[in-house]
C-alpha cells in the first residue's frame, strides 16, 4: 500500500473532507481535550520549568541549564539510566515466554484454565506484596535457597538480592514473573479470534508446531505483540521504582539504581529537585524515543502484513 | 405632653442597652482567637506519643480558652514535603517537626525563626547542653527538642550468665566485646544481631561506635570540609571493627540479607546477645522479653579513643517555629508547655520517651531507662549523623551494603566514604560554605554549651 503523505491523509480524514471544514466536532471533544491537557501537560511543563530553577533558594532563582550540567557530570545518573537500559533485555524475554505460555494454553491442554489462572495471578497483586514476598524468598534463609538445597543444587546458594552481581537479575526475574501474565493475557484473546482453518490447513500441509508459531501464528499477533513490547519497554523504563525501593532500596551499593530511584533520592533525599526534574526530563525524552520507534515499526508491520 | 414622654422612654432604653454592654460582656474586650498548627510524626517512633500529645494540646487548651492547637500526624515520608508545599502555597504550620539538617535548610532559606527569640536564657539551659549545641547556629536557638532518644547496645543478662559472663560489668573496651562475643557464639547464641540489607546499620555504626574516635564533632565537619579525610584512622575505624565482626563471624548469618528492622527484632526470639537499640526498641524488648533479658551499656569504645569515648549518643527529634506564622508566641509558649516537669513525666509514663532536659524524673522510670536517663545528664554525646549531609551519608549505607556481603573491604569502604565528601564539596560549593560557616562557628562555641 503506497504511503500517505501528511497532507492526502488530512484530506482523506472524513471529519475534514468536503468544502467546509467543520469545527463542530471539535467544539465537543475541548473539555475532554482540556481535562487530559491539565492533568497530562501541565505537569510536563511544570517539570520542564522546574529543572531549570535552583529549589534551594526562596523564592526559586531561575539557573538557566545549570541543573542539565550538574546531572550529565553525575555518573550515579548514568549508572541508573544504564541499570534501565540492562532491565530492557527484559522485554524480549518476557515476551517470548507469553508467547509460548499463550500458544500452548490455546492449544487447551489438559488443566489449560487452571494454567492461565496461574500465569495471570502474579499480574494482579500488588508490586508492593510481590516485592515483600520475594525479598524474603530470596534471601539466605528464604525459600529459593530451600528449593535448591532440597534438589541438590545447595553448593549455588546466595543472598541472591544483596549479592552486587545477582541483585538487578533477580529483580528481573521477578519482574519477568509478573509481566508475563498479562502478555498471556493478550495474545490469549488474540489467538481466540484467530480463524482456527489457517492453523489446521497448515497442520494438514505438514507444518510442524514451531513453523505453524513462527509462520502464522507470530505474524497474526504482530500489532498485539508490538503493543505489549511498547507497553513494557515503558515500564522498564518508568514504572520499576517500587520492585526496587521494597526490595533492594537501590542497594547494595547502588548496584540497583534505576532513573526512578535516583529522581526520588535527588527530589525527597538530598532536596535536589532541579536534579530530579532534570533526570524526569532525560528520562520522558528517551521514552519518547522508544515510542516513536515502536510507531515506525508498527506502520512498517501494517504495511506488510 | 405625650410625645416628649415617648422621646424620653426612648432616650433611657437606648441608654440602658448602651451601658448593658460591658455588665453582661464581663467588663473588657473579648480575647483574640488564636488558632496555631504543630505538623510531626505521632507514633512514628514511640508509641504513645499521639496520646500524650492529644493530651498535651487538650490541657493547653483548658488552661488558654482562647487558643485551639492542631497537631495532626503526618506520615514521615510526606512531612517534608507537606512543609515544602505548605510552605510555598504561603500556610506553613505554626510549628513544625525538624531534623538538624533540615532546619538548617529553613534558617537558611529564612522560613523559621529562632526560637530564643520567645524562650529565655534560663529557659533553655535546662536543655541537655549536646542536644541544644546541635540546635544552635549562626549565633541562635533555632529547634527545641520534641523528644529525645538514647542510642546504646544492648544486651541480654540471661545469655550472658549462661555463658559465663556478667551481665552487672558489660564489657566496655573493644577486645573485652569482641571476647564476650565471642563466649556467646560458643554458647551456641547469635553474638550480634543486626541487618546490612538497607544500609542503615552503617550509620549506627558510625554514630555509636564511630563516633568515639573522635574528639569533638569539629573532626567530621573537618572531614566533610576536606581538612582531615575519612580515610584517616580516627574516622576510618569503624569500617574495620565492623569487617573484624564479619570476619570472625560474629553477626547473625544472614546479616546482609535482611534489613535494618529485621535483623534488630532478631533479639526477641530470646537466642541473641547483643543489639544495637534506641530506648523505644528496649522498652518494646522489655515488654516481650521481661526486663531480667534486657540491660544496656554505652556502646563498646573502639581501640585508639578519641575525647568523645565513653558517652551515650542522645538524639532529639526538634520543633521549630515557621517565620510565617501568625502567633510565634503562641506557638513558642506551646513548645515551652511541652517543656514543663509535668508534661515531661507524662512524656515518659505515656511513651517511654526521655526529653533532652534535665527536668526529668527518673523516680518514675525503668532500671535501664533510669540508666539512659543518668547517661543522658552525666555523659551525653551527640548524633554524629547530623554533622554530615546526605549525600554523604548515602555512600555510608552503601558501603555498609556492600562490606557486609564482602563485596569491598574496609579499606575500600573508608575510600568510598571519603570520594562522596570529595564529590558533594565539587557538587554544592553554596552549601560547603554554609558548611564552613556553621563548622566554625560550632568550633568558637565549643564552651559555650557546658
Amino acid at each position: 500500500m503506497p504511503k500517505l503523505s501528511i497532507m492526502n491523509r488530512f484530506a482523506s480524514n472524513p471529519l475534514l473532507r468536503g468544502s467546509r471544514f467543520s469545527l463542530k466536532p471539535f467544539t465537543y471533544l475541548l473539555p475532554a481535550f482540556l481535562v487530559i491537557g491539565f492533568i497530562y501537560f501541565y505537569p510536563v511543563v511544570e517539570v520542564c520549568r522546574f529543572s531549570l530553577l535552583d529549589f534551594l533558594k526562596t523564592p526559586r532563582q531561575f539557573v538557566g541549564l545549570r541543573n542539565y550540567r550538574l546531572v550529565f557530570q553525575d555518573e550515579r545518573f548514568f549508572q541508573s539510566l544504564y541499570h534501565n537500559i540492562l532491565l530492557l533485555m527484559n522485554v524480549p524475554v518476557m515476551t517470548l515466554i507469553a508467547l509460548v505460555l499463550a500458544v500452548v494454553i490455546n492449544d487447551h491442554v489438559h488443566g489449560w484454565k487452571v494454567y492461565r489462572s496461574l500465569v495471570l495471578t502474579p499480574y494482579v497483586i500488588p508490586i508492593v506484596a510481590i516485592g515483600f514476598a520475594m525479598s524474603n524468598f530470596f534471601s539466605l534463609n528464604g525459600g529459593f535457597n530451600q528449593i535448591l538445597t532440597l534438589v541438590g543444587l545447595g553448593f549455588i546458594k546466595k543472598q541472591w538480592i544483596v549479592d552486587p552481581s545477582w541483585a538487578l537479575p533477580t529483580i528481573s526475574a521477578v519482574i519477568i514473573w509478573r509481566q508475563t501474565g498479562f502478555g498471556v493475557i493478550l495474545f490469549l484473546a488474540r489467538l481466540s479470534s484467530m480463524s482456527e482453518g489457517i492453523i489446521e490447513a497448515a497442520r494438514i500441509d505438514g507444518a510442524g508446531w514451531w513453523r505453524r508459531f513462527g509462520k502464522i501464528i507470530i505474524p497474526e499477533l504482530g500489532t498485539v505483540i508490538e503493543f505489549f513490547v511498547t507497553l513494557n519497554i515503558i515500564v522498564m523504563l518508568s514504572q520499576i521504582f517500587a520492585f526496587i525501593f521494597v526490595m533492594t532500596n537501590g542497594g547494595p551499593g547502588y548496584k540497583t539504581w534505576i532513573t526512578e530511584f535516583y529522581i526520588y533520592k535527588e527530589a525527597f533525599h538530598y532536596n535536589r529537585m532541579g536534579h530530579a526534574t532534570v533526570a524526569a526530563v532525560i528520562l520522558l525524552i528517551i521514552t519518547i524515543i522508544f515510542i516513536v520507534i515502536s510507531y515506525r515499526f508498527r506502520e512498517k508491520l501494517a504495511e506488510e502484513y | 405632653m405625650e410625645r416628649k414622654k415617648l422621646l424620653a422612654g426612648i432616650a433611657l432604653v437606648v441608654g440602658l442597652c448602651f451601658l448593658s454592654v460591658p455588665v453582661f460582656s464581663g467588663g473588657g474586650q473579648e480575647a483574640e482567637k488564636i488558632e496555631i498548627r504543630c505538623y510531626w510524626w505521632g507514633d512514628g517512633e514511640a508509641p504513645g506519643m499521639a496520646a500524650w500529645m492529644k493530651e498535651s494540646t487538650e490541657l493547653y487548651q483548658q488552661q488558654n480558652p482562647n487558643i485551639t492547637v492542631e497537631a495532626p500526624e503526618i506520615p514521615i515520608e510526606d512531612l517534608f514535603t507537606v512543609w515544602k508545599a505548605e510552605l510555598a502555597a504561603g500556610t506553613p504550620p505554626d510549628i513544625q517537626l525538624f531534623g538538624r539538617q533540615q532546619g538548617m535548610d529553613g534558617s537558611e532559606a529564612g522560613n523559621i525563626v529562632p526560637v530564643d527569640e520567645y524562650w529565655s536564657e534560663e529557659e533553655l539551659a535546662h536543655i541537655s547542653p549536646p542536644a541544644r549545641r546541635e540546635l544552635s547556629w549562626d549565633g541562635h536557638t533555632w529547634l527545641v527538642p520534641l523528644y529525645g532518644g538514647a542510642w546504646l547496645t544492648v544486651l541480654n543478662p540471661k545469655i550472658y550468665r549462661e555463658v559465663g559472663l556478667n551481665p552487672d560489668s558489660p564489657p566496655q573496651q573493644w577486645n573485652d566485646f569482641v571476647s564476650a562475643l565471642e563466649k556467646l557464639d560458643t554458647g551456641g547464641f547469635t553474638p550480634f544481631s543486626c541487618g546490612f540489607k538497607d544500609g542503615y546499620m552503617g550509620v549506627w555504626w558510625a554514630c555509636l561506635v564511630g563516633i568515639q574516635n573522635l574528639d569533638d564533632m569539629s573532626d567530621l565537619h573537618e572531614a566533610v570540609m576536606g581538612i582531615q579525610h575519612f580515610t584517616d584512622p580516627k574516622h576510618s575505624n569503624f569500617w574495620y571493627r565492623i569487617e573484624e565482626l564479619i570476619n570472625k563471624g560474629l553477626f547473625n548469618e544472614d546479616a546482609a540479607s535482611v534489613g535494618f528492622a529485621e535483623g534488630n527484632d532478631k533479639y526477641l526470639n530470646g537466642k541473641v546477645g547483643m543489639v544495637f537499640a534506641v530506648q523505644s526498641m528496649v522498652n518494646g524488648y522489655i515488654k516481650e522479653l521481661g526486663e531480667d533479658s534486657v540491660s544496656v551499656m554505652i556502646s563498646p569504645t573502639p581501640p585508639n579513643p578519641g575525647k568523645l569515648a565513653g558517652r551515650m549518643p542522645f538524639y532529639t527529634m526538634p520543633l521549630g517555629i515557621a517565620k510565617l506564622s501568625k502567633h510565634p508566641e503562641t506557638a513558642a509558649d506551646f513548645l515551652r508547655y511541652l517543656h514543663s516537669e509535668e508534661r515531661i513525666a507524662a512524656m515518659y509514663k505515656q511513651s517511654g520517651a526521655i526529653q533532652a532536659s534535665d527536668k526529668v524524673s527518673l523516680d518514675i522510670m525503668t532500671s535501664a531507662d533510669k540508666l539512659m536517663a543518668k547517661w543522658v545528664v552525666e555523659v551525653p554525646n551527640y548524633t554524629y549523623n547530623e554533622h554530615y549531609v546526605p549525600q554523604i551519608e548515602s555512600e555510608v549505607w552503601a558501603s555498609a551494603q556492600l562490606l557486609s556481603i564482602g563485596d569491598i573491604s574496609a579499606a575500600e569502604a573508608a575510600q568510598r566514604y571519603e570520594d562522596a565528601a570529595v564529590k558533594w564539596r565539587r557538587e554544592f560549593p553554596e552549601a560547603l560554605e554554609r558548611f564552613k560557616r556553621i563548622a566554625a562557628e560550632w568550633k568558637k562555641d565549643a564552651d559555650k554549651y557546658k
